[in-house]
């Protein structure tokens, strides 16, 4: 099982949107494909429209007091399914602190899972806590939506340091732009110096849409609403060259 | 776990489009248009995934293909997405597929069985969030047979309810529905049916005898028996051998070559010796222009082992190795397969046909040929077994390996006279036995095999500095290879004392006498 995370220390920057529609893509080409909205304001389960609730909620699901098996849903598209999240999930750090090795706690949790599933994607909450530390443990790739603004760099680079400073083991990460407004000066000055950024920036870029924000109205993956447009054939390209990036 | 599907036997698709429609009044619904796939189910000429009580089967839905193998119950094995039709285990794509498929198939490569081309109608049951919680779906669908001129053939239309996982209730709920309408459950899957629908065989062919022979039965019609299901198991594997499939249509069809000549030699005097004499020579010939090809075949199938068996930074080296045999398989195939076209070869095939099947009245004055066939086949394999025990019993640490392969000969052809006679004795005997045997075979045939293959790879080094082929690189690694393999015969060696004592142990020398061993009476 290959774990992907999407995450970034900001927030309202696409996390989600890749979330969904990159699992469903995955999902899409045969791979058995699981999202944990680990997010407590679960938009991935809402664009699933699946109840945001968890028996024993983020206490007993991360002390393995409650089975993971019990907690997963199908979702309306065969192939993907979803952790759900629950808003108790905002003590998440407080709970992993509870555990013998809070860190290593998230992938502990996830070895059961390795043998049904293909890919996995942790839709990740922002900020940098215990639980995003607990990610950089347990995930192989980590996907960084990023806005091309002075601040979002900015914030980039301090993740990519914090990143390269760790000792122990680190997720490959894949940083690529979204929201991108060609229309906005700023925008096309950032992604054209991208690759002074010493980073390992993916070529592709989602655009600014209106059709991704439908996404919320619609509650279900671009490809199966507004394929052919823009941004689906951007998430399209992300995927492939994900998966070349990363060697699947 | 979640619950699993089931499906019913629909009459049409207008009974699909009825319980539909009664399911779309009864439950908040969404429905989907129609969706195609097109499923290719695999196995190996000798059914090798059908006997694992699983099915393999490529799935396309119009964009993405996917192999799945799984068990009969409908749980998953495995899947991988592809992008290349399956073949052989070692092309699949690296990963759980592959490494839970490779002990299985080993050598042989996946055929096409047949492709199921099925059209869906969907019916999504929602709940309050308009979210999926249970699907029910009729499927038309016609299977198309991957080989041989057989005709496409209709399935029965299926009608499957469908649960989505953590959603047991409503899958529940809408099963009951359906109970309501009294519909047939369909129990078998849909391999079961296509291969009903198409006259397909599971599990048909089979490289094992499985003669049933009746004690009483008249020698030469036993063995006339016997030699037919030798023929039969020829022709199973002549087309394959031909188009080069896999390698092991050649082994079995050489198998079946040397049981035949083995069984006209050891059951001598039964059918009458001047037909049997060109027979001999015919099959012997066939052996020897089947050997070639099979030699390589065998050096091919080693090359995982012997790249294994070498340091790492020295296994690239025997690339050239690789490319040798190779070609020369593909040379040594195309010659064989020439004179298989020859007539012959064709004379040897109808006229020995011809043979089997004439009447027994013509040699029925052959005293050996009316004997009883347990009486003569006892006598055979006592007579067999002497020798093994004989020959085996006087092989000391210091007994030239000459004498090992006499031994390794000797076993054989007890192994063929206990497996061609082993229904007419109790198998809870026979087993024990073949099986000791058949140990003590593997580590004769593996010593042999090593000072065969020493002096083999020996003659391919000099072969490849003729045609130029390889570096001074490869012919290093390749004198490495012959080192080791010296060291291994010599573990061999080491091996052999302990197995044959288990073949003559005294249990089975009782087994034996008990068994084989003619009464005073029919011996005067």
């Amino acid at each position: 099982m290959k774990v992907f995370a999407t995450y970034n220390i900001k927030g309202g920057v696409g996390k989600t949107a890749t979330a969904v529609n990159l699992a469903y893509l995955s999902a899409l080409g045969g791979a058995r494909t699981l999202v944990w909205d680990l997010d407590p304001q679960g938009a991935a389960t809402f664009y699933f429209r699946v109840k945001p609730k968890v028996k024993g909620g983020s206490s007993k699901l991360v002390r393995g007091k409650r089975s993971i098996d019990l907690t997963i849903r199908g979702t309306d598209f065969s192939g993907l399914d979803l952790l759900p999240a629950d808003f108790s999930y905002r003590h998440m750090d407080l709970d992993l602190e509870r555990t013998k090795r809070p860190t290593k706690q998230l992938a502990r949790l996830l070895l059961p899972l390795a043998l049904q599933y293909d890919h996995l994607i942790l839709d990740c909450p922002p900020s940098i806590s215990l639980v995003s530390e607990g990610v950089f443990v347990a995930a192989d790739v980590l996907l960084v939506p990023t806005i091309p603004t002075t601040l979002s760099v900015r914030t980039l680079t301090q993740l990519h340091r914090h990143l390269e400073s760790r000792t122990s083991r680190r997720p490959q990460m894949l940083p690529f732009f979204c929201m991108v407004d060609r229309r906005k000066a700023l925008h096309r000055q950032m992604v054209a110096a991208a690759a002074d950024l010493g980073m390992p920036m993916m070529e592709t870029e989602i655009p600014y849409s209106s059709v991704v924000e439908q996404m919320g109205v619609r509650r279900a993956p671009l490809a199966t609403f507004a394929a052919g447009t823009k941004a689906a054939r951007a998430f399209d390209r992300l995927w492939s060259e994900i998966r070349e990036r990363s060697s699947l | 776990m979640p619950p699993a599907p089931v499906s019913y036997r629909l009459d049409d698709t207008a009974a699909g489009r009825r319980v539909l429609e009664i399911a779309a009044r009864r439950f908040a619904h969404d429905r989907q248009t129609i969706e195609s796939r097109s499923s290719t189910y695999y196995d190996t000429f000798d059914w090798r995934i059908f006997r694992q009580d699983s099915v393999l089967k490529a799935q396309f839905d119009g964009r993405s293909r996917v192999l799945y193998w799984t068990r009969n119950d409908g749980a998953e094995i495995q899947r991988a997405p592809i992008t290349e039709k399956p073949g052989f285990v070692w092309d699949l794509p690296p990963g759980g597929l592959r490494e839970g498929l490779g002990p299985i198939l080993e050598m042989r490569r996946l055929l096409p069985m047949f492709t199921i081309e099925a059209q869906a109608e969907t019916l999504k049951v929602l709940d309050n969030r308009r979210k999926t919680v249970a699907r029910l779906q009729f499927e038309v669908s016609k299977a198309h047979p991957a080989q041989g001129d057989r005709p496409t053939a209709d399935l029965p239309v299926v009608l499957r309810a469908m649960p989505v996982r953590g959603y047991d209730k409503q899958f529940e709920i809408l099963v009951q529905m359906l109970q309501g309408e009294k519909l047939e459950v369909l129990e078998d899957d849909e391999f079961a049916l296509a291969a009903v629908a198409t006259g397909l065989q599971p599990g048909s062919y089979s490289r094992r005898l499985e003669l049933q022979l009746e004690p009483t039965m008249r020698s030469d019609e036993a063995l006339r028996f016997i030699l037919k299901r030798l023929l039969q198991l020829m022709q199973q594997n002549e087309q394959g051998l031909r188009d080069n499939i896999d390698s092991e249509f050649l082994h079995d069809f050489r198998v079946s070559v040397r049981r035949t000549r083995s069984a006209l030699t050891q059951l001598k005097g039964v059918l009458p010796p001047e037909k049997v004499a060109h027979f001999k020579t015919e099959f012997s010939w066939l052996g020897q222009i089947t050997g070639p090809t099979r030699d390589l075949d065998v050096y091919q199938l080693k090359m995982p082992h012997y790249r294994a068996s070498l340091p790492q930074p020295l296994r690239i080296d025997l690339d050239a190795l690789e490319e040798f045999l190779e070609r020369h398989q593909k040379i040594e195939h195309q010659d064989l397969t020439q004179l298989m076209g020859t007539q012959r070869f064709r004379s040897l095939v109808s006229e020995w046909e011809d043979f089997l099947e004439q009447s027994l009245a013509e040699d029925s004055n052959r005293p050996e040929g009316a004997t009883p066939i347990l009486e003569l086949a006892s006598k055979r394999i006592w007579r067999s077994s002497r020798r093994v025990l004989k020959r085996g019993g006087a092989i000391g640490p210091d007994t030239p390996a000459e004498a090992l392969h006499r031994l390794r000969i000797e076993c054989k052809k007890l192994r063929y006279l206990l497996e061609f006679f082993r229904s007419l004795y109790p198998e809870e005997e026979m087993l024990p036995l073949i099986n000791a045997l058949k140990r003590l075979q593997d580590n004769l045939g593996d010593f042999n095999d090593l000072e065969v293959q020493q002096e083999t790879l020996e003659q391919f080094a000099q072969t490849m500095l003729v045609e130029k082929i390889g570096t001074a690189n490869s012919l290093m690694a390749m004198g490495r290879l012959v080192e080791r393999l010296e060291h291994r015969q010599g573990e061999e060696r080491k091996i052999f004392h302990r197995r044959f004592a288990q073949f003559s142990s005294r249990k089975n020398r009782q087994r034996l006498k008990e068994l084989f061993k003619p009464s005073e009476v029919s011996q005067a």
